[in-house]
């Protein structure tokens, strides 16, 4: 007797076929590690130790009750959430630039978004010879407009060094945010504005009333998009300052890199990654809320 | 003129000069390293800098086109961003379909976890990573590359083609359907052709995310020969950057411009399909 089957069971079925290359692709390349991660941070797993035994919670201990990882996490919610918020603020101001009557609106669109495409260690390198204390070009701006006297070394100074990689990564990032919320400005309806300008309203409150709201799920996906980004920011740290200087910008990416492959405490270099992965997911939820909530038309 | 035309001007001096202001300030970096770029290192190092160079100087960049290691580095990027670029278009091609058309159990919830894969830190993962591709014997191999730069481009990809699939008229599969042609056979001849700005959306994204890799090339390979841009650059040019400013400048130009040629001629789907894939989700 054959079976026959349900045009609906098939369309399922193809449809689990279809999405089967993902899964297997995802599953060995992300979730397999991602246990074999959390497996390792509850081991010895270091230099010293061949066996690897179970250690009872030692590296979360050791891990939580040291300055270090405190001081990191400090770090990186700094830059994190300043990156976020200046980008944010400027992405904002700059779409709504771009989605006004000017001239060349289109070409202003296409060359803002050229930052976007250079790559991350590229950005680097023109930041290294723009912020260079002896002869860059930075430096001579601000001596010249008199706002500084003596010539600053940004990424030498414990004081300066995070705000010189905020700066490049907001010089990075924000033209892809800008898109984004140009995006989100477009699709809002103009008969809400003629509306709001017929009853009276001008600009300053339709932003306020009319766009913001409107505009709230985008931004809150903008918003994770680039959380999750400057979370797991690596490159610039590890080429700009490699955590200094004395650990100024000792991110928790460069921190778990260092315990994990320089200092080969794999335990609890995995320990620190799982415990940072769990801050991440906690800010990310809302946001991933904000932006996936059902519109209320 | 009236105190609206007085209002209007003023608007237009604010909108213009804050304009002009961000313009500048995302140009200049670019302008910059390319002035660097074209000037030789004795001419470099002095205070102020030239904002222009005195003569147009290619030396450095006949020095790194010339460079052994730097063409291996190159061409090891253009097989690794080739080859993510080719799996992740196939892969997310096929999942964004069967997301968008097919109601199965659980569905919903495979997406999200599917998304969420991008939350996890790159960090974290090569640690598990690491140990699992030396068990694999696929350390210092391109496999891995392609693996490591598929995987973080994925997720995205598959939720910018299920969005775009979402908007291809469903009537016009079904009727294909009906006229005897194979759900395969649907999607490759009917709605394959009417997706070019989809696939080019992602093909550019997973050009861009591989080519910029850093973190995965620095720890999965350490063989020079198999040695990408990104690592290579740090390791080798930021190295002797203290003295030959010129050469990075110029070694960073030319990693640059696949990327630039690639986003001049086909930014304009990239920003249909990211706006796309980010908002309308």
């Amino acid at each position: 007797m054959t079976i026959r089957w349900s045009r609906k069971r098939k369309n399922q079925l193809f449809g689990l076929i279809l999405i089967l290359p993902a899964s297997l692709l995802l599953s060995i390349t992300i979730l397999t590690p991602l246990f074999r991660s959390i497996y390792t941070s509850f081991l010895d797993d270091s230099l010293l130790s061949a066996l690897h035994p179970w250690n009872h919670f030692a590296n979360y201990k050791a891990v939580l009750s040291s300055g270090a990882f405190y001081h990191s996490l400090q770090v990186t919610l700094t830059y994190v959430i300043s990156v976020v918020v200046i980008e944010l603020l400027v992405g904002i101001a700059l779409a709504l630039i771009l989605h006004s009557n000017i001239i060349l609106r289109g070409f202003f669109r296409s060359i803002i978004l050229i930052p976007w495409a250079i790559p991350t260690i590229v950005a680097s390198v023109i930041f290294l010879l723009i912020y260079n204390s002896d002869y860059g070009v930075l430096n001579q701006l601000l001596i010249s407009s008199g706002l500084i006297n003596e010539k600053l070394n940004i990424l030498n100074d414990a004081s300066l060094a995070l705000i010189g990689i905020m700066g490049i990564a907001v010089w990075k990032q924000t033209p892809l945010m800008t898109i984004m919320i140009l995006a989100g400005l477009q699709g809002i309806s103009k008969s809400i504005y003629e509306a709001a300008t017929i009853d009276g309203a001008g600009a300053t409150r339709s932003f306020f009333h009319i766009t913001l709201p409107a505009l709230k799920p985008v931004l809150a996906n903008v918003a994770l998009l680039m959380t999750v980004t400057n979370f797991q920011m690596f490159t610039l740290f590890y080429s700009l300052t490699n955590g200094g200087p004395v650990d100024a910008t000792k991110s928790l990416a460069i921190l778990t890199y260092e315990t994990a492959f320089q200092k080969y405490d794999l335990g609890q270099g995995a320990t620190i990654g799982v415990i940072w992965m769990f801050v991440l997911l906690l800010f990310s939820i809302p946001l991933y809320r904000i932006a996936h909530r059902p519109q209320e038309s | 003129m009236t105190a609206t035309h007085i209002k209007r001007v003023y608007r237009h001096f604010l909108i213009y000069g804050l304009l002009i202001v961000l313009l500048a300030l995302f140009l200049f970096p670019i302008y910059w390293i390319i002035n660097v770029s074209l000037q030789p290192n004795n001419e470099l190092f002095r205070f102020p800098p030239r904002w222009l160079p005195s003569h147009l100087f290619l030396g450095s960049y006949k020095a790194v086109l010339s460079s052994a290691d730097f063409l291996i580095f190159y061409k090891n990027t253009f097989l690794v961003a080739s080859g993510s670029t080719l799996l992740c278009v196939v892969v997310s091609i096929l999942a964004g379909y069967g997301f968008s058309k097919f109601r199965f159990p659980a569905a919903s919830l495979m997406l999200v976890l599917f998304l969420s894969t991008q939350m996890f830190p790159a960090v974290t993962l090569l640690i598990g990573l690491y140990s699992l591709y030396s068990s694999l014997h696929l350390l210092n191999t391109y496999t891995a590359l392609i693996l490591a730069s598929t995987t973080t481009a994925l997720p995205f990809c598959i939720m910018l083609m299920k969005t775009f699939f979402d908007h291809i008229s469903k009537e016009l599969g079904e009727a294909s359907e009906i006229d005897g042609t194979s759900q395969l056979g649907t999607l490759i001849r009917i709605i394959l052709p009417l997706s070019t700005p989809g696939i080019t959306a992602v093909s550019i994204y997973t050009f861009l995310v591989a080519w910029d890799d850093f973190l995965f090339g620095l720890t999965l390979v350490s063989d020079l020969n198999k040695r990408t841009l990104s690592p290579g650059l740090s390791l080798q040019f930021l190295g002797e950057f203290s003295y030959n400013w010129s050469g990075a400048a110029a070694a960073a130009v030319i990693a640059t411009l696949p990327l630039l040629v690639v986003f001049l001629f086909l930014q304009r789907f990239m920003v249909a399909g990211l706006s796309a894939g980010g908002v309308k989700e």
